[in-house]
């Protein structure tokens, strides 16, 4: 195993994300919007201690089309 | 001496004075002898009768039904048609059918006997859902 490789284990494995916030899904005319926050924190679990913050508003549309359900047939 | 009017008139006053309250008493007694004997007579025997009629019948009754039945569903074919169109709306999920119709055709030849269209048209209110994160944690591994 190369030293890079090693590297990339330790600083992967050593750390986790915790994830903390709120969003409402609401829908909207032809989709759905997300909206709200979440707080980020990449902590390295080894030293115990929170390496990097991030504050990410979400504020977000997904257009949804027309969905065609055919009815089922009664045999 | 009375004419023959004064005489019948008489006679019908004497009459009416003494038959006439026996006649009432007997219709009296009558009506109440049919009350309270014979009434509850009949009404036993009519429901008697109809208990009779509904227990010998009924088996008729459910075979005839049965028969019907089971010769309407062997000679027709009930068809569900038509499309449903699902869109969002803001704050709602609207539903409307495209030619929803249930066609009732002939088993045998396949012929349409009738059709009836069944209108469609929801609107189904949905609230905002509101999602929390509570230290939610994220652990990598390398594979």
């Amino acid at each position: 195993m190369s030293i890079v490789d090693d590297l990339v284990e330790n600083l992967i494995e050593r750390n986790a994300i915790r994830l903390n916030g709120a969003f409402t899904v609401t829908l909207i005319d032809g989709g759905v919007a997300v909206k709200g926050q979440v707080l980020s924190t990449l902590r390295d679990q080894r030293k115990n201690k929170d390496v990097l913050n991030v504050n990410a508003p979400i504020d977000a549309e997904m257009a949804v089309g027309e969905i065609v359900i055919p009815l089922p047939e009664i045999r | 001496m009375s004419d023959v009017n004064t005489f019948i008139d008489t006679i019908g006053k004497d009459i009416s004075a003494t038959v006439s309250p026996k006649i009432e008493s007997l219709a009296e007694r009558l009506t109440s002898a049919t009350f309270t004997q014979y009434g509850p007579r009949v009404s036993a025997f009519a429901s008697q009768l109809a208990r009779d009629v509904i227990e010998e019948q009924s088996a008729t009754i459910r075979d005839f039904v049965t028969t019907v039945i089971q010769d309407i569903f062997q000679r027709y074919r009930p068809e569900l048609a038509g499309e449903l169109h699902t869109r969002i709306v803001q704050g709602a999920l609207e539903v409307t059918g495209r030619n929803v119709r249930i066609d009732v055709k002939r088993r045998d030849t396949g012929d349409a006997v009738s059709s009836l269209d069944i209108p469609v048209s929801l609107t189904i209110k949905m609230d905002p859902v509101g999602v929390t994160l509570k230290n939610a944690t994220v652990r990598l591994d390398v594979v």
